[in-house]
């Protein structure tokens, strides 16, 4: 029981951090149709830039901000200036998932280029610790929580209450259609990928923290995890990657105690898997009439 | 030097045979198979396990099953699995989902793959992979390890050979054309009665089996194989060969294999001097992502791009020519216009 | 040419259901998506040989219709017969392959394909289509192909196509990449056809000879069921009407009679405000 709940603490912590990322990616691809492999690396170069940020003395928590910001700008000229001239140009959908994948190798191995393949690390605060609940947090981890939490409720008063995230929503669901009707696609999706880029950004950084290091393949493998939180929540869907980020961050430090270590992120993915034979497009998605087919 | 020499045209042919799988699921019928790498590594495990004897005598490595098969039976075996393991991840991923969830879940599958065999050591040794695998006929030949080297080069020539003409054969054949429309228009393909499930599953099938193909000379080239080497980006450097030849043309990829190989084991050639081998290494990789970009604004369908299929007079499908060449009898004009 | 092709495939429908009545019967057909109701209790039968024209305004349902005919989407009720049997949520891979071919408003060509090959792909049973077929190489599957590039080269040479046959479909006109698609359908050798909108965005000449080539095929004996906007060609072409409005059948029978009642012109009107 206290080992389920001290895994539970764990899974929180995977989850706050999960969150902004894969409500980033969804909200990137829910405004371009992009399949962006390359979130992953620009997570890491915006880690690194916190490092870069707390190296020269900054305050880690101001360091986390910044890296954010760098993350939201790297992430606009990014898609304005790669992504969105090849999508003019018609490239498909695959075609887009293929640069994606060559602009993650560029940014991962230009990281090791420059700052080497060893981890760096974050100074990291002494502190103590805080029972909640019978789970055991540090302050770092609380204070990652609390981002996380942040980050949801400020992605939900975006879209429900502002008439930027109307339209974010209306592109999201129909670009051609929104902007007949008169929403500037344009403006709303840099707006997307602004704030997916800080979120990505954050989520680096907070990852660090975390794990306490950052090395140039961190992104990768976090990747996997965020597609997996963004497919369970039904791709493209908000709201589903918020449930989903909560869903597989919990199952990768649950599955822990059942699984030896090395097998829990296995389990994550087999319930991944498993869920999507059943309800193929994702736990969240609405019903059958809001798929839309992508083309080849 | 010679040495080199057959090292690197091992490798070249190696990526060619594999780009070639890949390209029957990609550039053919238009499956992105993410987890492609997963397969060869499959076929390399297969024929390891097959040709390294039972376990648990040494003790040095640990593994579920062995046997010491005479060549080619571990090859044969490799390429079934290939085949039968892409035949069921296709099942999970191909059934019922859409184009982009079917490339997230191959790119999970990947992933799931190499955490399996790196966390179970009783498995296929784990982290560490298996070591010391033994190659076909070194012992009964009686070659100087140069000459067995050549002598293992010539026979891959012989299985490349043996891939090409297979995909040659599927891809001029009405298989070939039935895998191209489902690229280009999967409704229109159902509605000429094609079952477009079955056809993709059929892909996963070839592709596999020539993928652990690939893996299984690889594996007693090299008598290792561990997870390191299979990792998710490996097979987005086989995505960038059959794009940089351009998809749907055998002879271009193989051109993009040996581009993107060559790049590779040519690499530390041609950078000298420029820092660690790590800087090295990475500076390969970057060039790589930014190859793949230029080619994909510059050339999109690729060095050597898709051969449209002319069909001449005879109504035979003939290697198709540059540029096409006026046709029509004037008879057949005129009685279309009448 | 076209003509003898054409008198060879009668020759196949006809061996097929000797003296049959209707080849294809919708029988109180109700589809619905996430709750909202497209097509609600649809009934009507296509007889062997007629070309049947399905009308209506934008919304009717025509094209929901057309789909779980087709066997794309599956009715939430209601059967439909297509030559003696139930084909309702079959997939629709197999209802092709029983000889209904439906074609697309738009975008049903393969782009990268050319013409001849557009052609070929819809043979069925073509040899060298499966694995060991392709493997065991060209001298096993090239004397079927060539007498399918011919039939195909009489397809086309009917249609004014020929000289396009090598060319990519994609690169072709909007109203020639319509004719290929009949054509196309033609060489699937089907009993029936299910057209949706063939004449849309398409000039008038090319829209006459698409009309032409229509009457040609139903002569010989090729049912056919055709959604279509343009009145005047469903009234040429069609020898019943079904007039449908918010998923019903509103009216049925030959155009003239149908263009009579008010109710039509009042869904007309109705859709058109």
């Amino acid at each position: 029981m206290n080992q389920v709940l001290s895994s539970l603490g764990f899974g929180i912590v995977t989850a706050s951090i999960l969150l902004p990322a894969a409500v980033g990616f969804t909200l990137q691809f829910s405004a371009t149709n992009v399949l962006n492999i390359g979130f992953g690396s620009q997570m890491t170069l915006a880690a690194f830039m916190g490092y870069v940020c707390t190296s020269h003395g900054l305050n880690l928590w101001l360091a986390l901000v910044l890296a954010g910001v760098f993350g939201a700008l790297t992430s606009v000229v990014l898609n304005r200036a790669l992504l969105t001239p090849f999508l003019r140009r018609g490239t498909t959908f695959f075609g887009m998932i293929v640069i994606t994948i060559a602009l993650s190798l560029v940014l991962e191995y230009s990281i090791e280029a420059i700052w080497g393949p060893q981890s760096v690390f974050y100074p990291l605060p002494p502190g103590g610790v805080v029972h909640i609940a019978g789970m055991t947090f540090t302050p770092d981890q609380l204070v990652i929580i609390g981002i996380g939490i942040v980050i949801a409720l400020a992605t939900h008063a975006l879209l429900r209450y502002t008439r930027t995230g109307k339209a974010m929503r209306a592109v999201a669901s129909n670009a051609s259609l929104a902007s007949a009707s008169g929403v500037p696609a344009q403006r709303i999706v840099d707006l997307a990928w602004l704030l997916s880029g800080f979120m990505g950004g954050a989520a680096g950084v907070m990852l660090g923290i975390s794990i306490s290091s950052v090395s140039f393949t961190m992104g990768d493998t976090m990747l996997i995890e965020i597609i997996a939180a963004a497919v369970l929540g039904g791709v493209g869907k908000v709201y589903g990657a918020m449930l989903g980020a909560l869903v597989i961050g919990v199952l990768l430090e649950e599955s822990a105690i059942v699984l030896s270590g090395a097998y829990a992120p296995i389990s994550a993915f087999a319930v991944l898997i498993l869920v999507l034979l059943v309800r193929p497009t994702g736990l969240f998605a609405s019903s059958a009439a809001s798929v839309k087919g992508v083309a080849a | 030097m010679s040495y080199y020499v057959t090292v690197m045209l091992m490798y070249v042919l190696i990526g060619v045979i594999s780009a070639w799988g890949l390209n029957l699921q990609f550039g053919e019928t238009g499956v992105l198979n993410f987890a492609f790498i997963v397969f060869v590594a499959a076929g390399a495990y297969t024929t390891g396990v097959l040709s390294l004897g039972h376990p648990g005598h040494g003790g040095y490595q640990q593994y579920f099953w062995g046997a010491a098969w005479p060549w080619p039976l571990p090859w044969i075996a490799s390429t079934v699995v290939g085949g039968l393991l892409g035949l069921a991840v296709g099942a999970i991923s191909l059934r019922r989902l859409r184009g982009d969830y079917q490339a997230m879940v191959m790119l999970v599958v990947s992933l799931i793959a190499t955490y399996l065999v790196s966390a179970n050591v009783g498995f296929l040794n784990g982290q560490v992979g298996l070591a010391l695998i033994p190659a076909p006929f070194q012992g009964s030949l009686h070659l100087s390890t140069l000459g067995y080297r050549w002598f293992y080069l010539g026979l891959t020539a012989a299985f490349t050979l043996l891939v090409y003409e297979v995909m040659r054969r599927i891809t001029n054949s009405p298989l070939g054309r039935r895998l191209r429309a489902v690229r280009e228009n999967e409704a229109a393909a159902v509605a000429l009665g094609t079952n477009v499930v079955a056809t993709r599953l059929l892909t996963m099938f070839v592709g596999g089996a020539v993928a652990a193909l690939a893996g299984a000379i690889e594996v007693q080239f090299v008598g290792a194989w561990a997870p390191s080497g299979w990792t998710y980006p490996e097979t987005f450097g086989l995505f960038a060969a059959v794009l940089v030849g351009g998809r749907g043309n055998l002879g271009g990829v193989a051109v993009g294999a040996l581009l993107v190989q060559g790049l590779f084991l040519e690499g530390t050639v041609l950078l000298p001097n420029i820092g660690s081998p790590d800087l090295i290494g990475a500076v390969q990789w970057i060039t790589m992502g930014v190859m793949i970009m230029v080619f994909m604004w510059f050339r999109p369908q690729g060095v050597i791009p898709e051969r449209r299929k002319v069909f001449d007079g005879g109504g035979a499908a003939t290697r198709a020519r540059r540029f096409r060449l006026p046709l029509v009898p004037s008879k057949v004009g005129g009685g279309a216009r009448g | 040419m076209v003509e003898d092709q054409l008198v060879r495939q009668r020759r196949d429908v006809a061996g097929a259901r000797p003296g049959d009545g209707a080849l294809l019967v919708v029988d109180r057909l109700s589809i619905s998506f996430g709750g909202v109701r497209a097509v609600a209790g649809l009934s009507f039968e296509v007889p062997v040989g007629t070309i049947v024209g399905l009308i209506g305004p934008n919304g009717a349902g025509k094209s929901s219709a057309l789909k779980a005919i087709g066997g794309e989407i599956r009715p939430e009720s209601g059967r439909i017969m297509f030559d003696g049997a139930d084909t309702a949520g079959r997939p629709a891979y197999l209802t092709a392959r029983r000889g209904l071919i439906r074609t697309f408003q738009l975008g049903g060509e393969f782009a990268r394909l050319t013409v001849m090959e557009n052609l070929l792909v819809a043979v069925p049973g073509i040899r060298g289509q499966t694995l060991l077929g392709a493997l065991c190489g060209r001298r096993w599957w090239h004397s079927q192909q060539d007498a399918e590039v011919r039939r195909a080269r009489e397809i086309l040479t009917g249609l004014d196509l020929r000289h396009k046959e090598n060319d990519y479909a994609g690169d072709l006109s909007g109203g020639q990449r319509k004719l290929v698609e009949i054509a196309r359908a033609l060489m699937a050798r089907p009993k029936m056809l299910l057209l949706d909108e063939p004449m849309a965005g398409v000039n008038r000449s090319l829209a006459r000879r698409i009309e032409s080539t229509l009457a040609g095929v139903r002569d010989e004996g090729i049912a056919m069921l055709l959604v279509e906007h343009e009145l005047g060609s469903v009234e040429r072409l069609c020898d019943r009407v079904v007039v449908m409005a918010n998923g019903e059948k509103i009216a049925e029978g030959d155009m003239s009679q149908v263009r009579s009642r008010g109710e039509v012109l009042g869904a007309y009107l109705g859709g058109a405000r």
